[in-house]
């Protein structure tokens, strides 16, 4: 048994409990509302709607009431672990996906245009006992990543943030640096991530993302596939004359133990 | 058929039996760096603040605050499944080790805990160690 599952196993922390530790400490700490996480839901199931293959995902998995969704009915919908309601948690379905990586020479004789591998960083983190629960290891793999590709977080036009709940989006567009520490919750505000305010910002998980187009549990992959679609122009919420695009996947868990990778894609 | 009981941990896991030793006195041990004055917690080999300061065992007292909670609606386990709801918590000990621990007694866990709410600890018997839960102060 690894070390610190002795030491939190006996506490009953559900998976969806250590995300709202995370949550309720960034309300406490900077004034978050749930009304300001519910704007992730809300965006993501847009985007959802708009895509056949997300649709059909929730169909499958017995949805009840597929549509779009406003904050009142995110805020409205069954607590599941305080702060988070059911309509800010994932769904849980199959997926898989593959990516291809050539070479520079290869790619550029291929049938699809090549989308460009600019910049990574990855980094882990883990409880310090008087450490800050708000800050994920994006804090550290985004500006690497970012500092490789020669690109600031206010270029993006496509943001592939891993959505496991609302707040490990939320977390993670803070600590990649689209807003300071503790601001998430007001600068989401008003539809923000939506695909089509490419004015405002990046548009955050076109696909429809893990809250409501598919999560089989690690969907990094989808993040690339999402993020390539856009700057081919195939997406179905396309963002228009879309060149860079941000991918972050948290594996483990946000308020414990987790690894970050952040990629930052770009097309010719 | 018995009741599903609270998962207990090990007493023999290499890193934290000296920790799980301590509480069946009742005893919170943890660990601060000589030399840097990290506090240490749950208990290691080496210092995660230097990385090669020597480890000093020290005793919390129990007064403790929530850094941050959850109340669970739903569980599938065996044993919380009947608890619910119930209160996690990151809990600060005054000393600086941080733990993950249940809030108890408390009338209504939904209404009743806070984030910052001073906490005093109270040992859960079993009967090779003690669970440390918290109770407000």
């Amino acid at each position: 048994m690894h070390p610190a599952e002795n030491m939190d196993a006996y506490a009953g922390m559900t998976l969806i409990a250590n995300y709202a530790m995370v949550a309720h400490r960034h309300m406490h700490q900077y004034g978050t509302t749930s009304e300001q996480l519910a704007e992730i839901s809300v965006a993501t199931r847009m985007h959802a709607m708009r895509n056949p293959e997300a649709v059909r995902a929730m169909e499958d998995l017995e949805f009840l009431d597929i549509r779009e969704t406003t904050i009142s009915d995110v805020v409205n919908s069954r607590m599941i672990a305080d702060p988070l309601h059911l309509l800010e948690c994932c769904m849980i379905s199959d997926g898989g996906g593959a990516v291809v990586i050539a070479s520079p020479e290869v790619a550029r004789d291929c049938r699809k245009a090549p989308v460009w591998i600019l910049g990574s960083g990855e980094a882990t983190k883990y409880p310090m006992s008087g450490g800050d629960i708000t800050t994920s290891a994006a804090a550290q793999s985004g500006p690497q990543a970012f500092l490789e590709a020669g690109v600031t977080p206010g270029e993006m036009d496509i943001a592939m943030i891993y959505d496991s709940f609302s707040i490990t989006v939320l977390a993670l567009l803070e600590d990649l640096g689209f807003c300071p520490k503790g601001e998430g919750g007001r600068w989401v505000e008003g539809g923000r991530l939506r695909f089509d305010r490419p004015n405002d910002g990046p548009a955050l998980n076109t696909d429809g993302g893990g809250l409501s187009s598919n999560h089989p549990g690690m969907r990094g992959i989808f993040l690339l596939l999402e993020a390539t679609r856009q700057l081919r122009g195939e997406s179905t919420s396309q963002v228009a004359d879309a060149k860079l695009a941000v991918a972050h996947g948290n594996g483990g868990m946000l308020g414990s133990r987790h690894a970050a990778g952040t990629i930052i894609l770009g097309r010719d | 058929m018995n009741e599903p009981k609270r998962p207990l941990p090990r007493a023999d896991e290499f890193d934290t039996q000296a920790f799980w030793a301590g509480t069946k006195e009742k005893e919170f041990r943890y660990q601060q760096c000589t030399q840097c004055e990290t506090v240490v917690f749950y208990a290691r080999r080496h210092c995660t603040g230097c990385l090669d300061g020597e480890l000093e065992w020290k005793v919390a007292l129990g007064r403790a605050t929530v850094y941050t909670y959850s109340v669970v609606r739903q569980s599938y386990h065996p044993f919380f499944r009947n608890q619910v709801p119930y209160a996690v918590a990151w809990v600060d000990l005054e000393e600086g080790p941080r733990i993950l621990s249940n809030i108890v007694g408390v009338a209504d866990p939904l209404t009743d805990v806070s984030i910052g709410m001073p906490l005093q600890i109270e040992w859960e018997e079993h009967d090779d160690l003690c669970i440390p839960l918290f109770k407000p102060a």
